[in-house]
């Protein structure tokens, strides 16, 4: 029983490795009438796409990139046009499945803090005010985020520096 | 009964792992380089120069000495108990962080002669000579001794008191 049990098993996990090669199509048969008439309008050839690239990657459910910058530069006091930044994705997810951006932490917050004050800085725009979901499965976009920096008076002058963290999921449409 | 159950368990398991197939991949780039999730950051940092109106870029270190143009001394001075003779000067520095100014009176000019009334001689003590750090906000008061008054015909003479300010870098500093 035991013995009969494991081969059992074995069976259906190799038989659960295979379930990609099972995408069917059509047209796998030769051409068998021998009538030249009609033989040519029975045969056909489909052409089909893989879920799969070149190296063997499973892109079944979907890819998606995100582009940030490494570092963005604030001149001291501030630009007069303001400083901003720009981020960008590009999504092309399985049907039903939607990309969710938004910014993890580093919102806003604090360069450095004197007796006279703080230094401090609050990104805005799309995506950082609230996360932003794409409408459809295959989207891309370039957002612009804003940097309000105040305080520039409280503190003595120097390269200070903050983090911000995005973040990027990929969930059903509600 | 626990046969059942294992073999149960061991087909939910080999069923679960198609299920990776299904998740979506993320690719993360900061500038035009792939990082990992968890290392996709943005830094926000602030430069230590400063737009001019044209947008070039220029040190944004800055300091403000504030100076009486002309100190009135009554004839004979004013009394002690009046306060006698004064002023005020103040500094303002915004500078990078660890910098800081020697500033103040001359050396040579904390003591003189009035022009054309060599035996008319004043003395300037208090806050003659200060070092300030690289965010000061504070005013000084030097104070006026004139001895002579009875050496010389009674006119409105004059003595020129020069300041300086040396700047001191700290990544120069001894």
């Amino acid at each position: 029983m035991k013995k009969l049990l494991a081969v059992l098993l074995a069976v259906m996990m190799v038989l659960s490795m295979s379930v990609m090669a099972f995408a069917a199509f059509e047209g796998a048969e030769g051409i068998t009438d021998q009538n030249p008439e009609t033989a040519v309008t029975d045969g056909k050839t489909d052409l089909m796409t893989l879920t799969e690239d070149e190296d063997g990657n499973d892109l079944s459910g979907g890819v998606y990139t995100v582009t940030i910058p490494a570092t963005v530069e604030i001149p001291w006091f501030g630009t007069t046009a303001g400083d901003t930044f720009e981020w960008s994705y590009d999504a092309q997810l399985a049907a039903g499945y939607r990309l969710t951006l938004g910014v993890a932490s580093g919102k806003t917050g604090t360069f450095a803090t004197t007796d006279k004050g703080s230094l401090t800085y609050a990104l805005s725009g799309t995506g950082i005010d609230a996360n932003y979901t794409t409408a459809s499965e295959v989207e891309a976009d370039t957002f612009t985020a804003t940097v309000t920096t105040e305080g520039w008076d409280n503190v003595p002058i120097a390269n200070y520096t903050q983090p911000v963290t995005f973040t990027a999921s990929v969930a059903l449409a509600a | 009964m626990k046969k059942v159950l294992a073999v149960l368990l061991a087909v939910m398991m080999v069923l679960s792992m198609s299920v990776m197939a299904f998740a979506a991949t993320g690719t993360w780039y900061v500038d035009a380089n792939e990082v990992a999730a968890e290392d996709a950051k943005t830094t926000l940092q602030t430069l230590t120069t400063k737009l001019d109106d044209e947008g070039n870029p220029v040190d944004a270190a800055s300091y403000t000495i504030t100076i009486p143009a002309t100190v009135t001394i009554p004839w004979e001075g004013t009394p002690e108990n009046l306060g006698g003779d004064a002023f005020f000067w103040s500094v303002k520095t915004q500078l990078e962080k660890g910098d800081s100014l020697d500033v103040g009176i001359v050396e040579a000019d904390r003591t003189g002669t009035f022009t054309d009334a060599a035996s008319l001689v004043y003395t300037l003590s208090g806050d003659v000579y200060a070092s300030v750090g690289d965010l000061a906000d504070d005013t000084y008061t030097v104070n006026i001794d004139v001895a002579g008054w009875e050496t010389v015909p009674i006119a409105e003479y004059e003595a020129l008191v020069t300041y300086e300010a040396n700047f001191v870098d700290a990544s120069v500093a001894p």
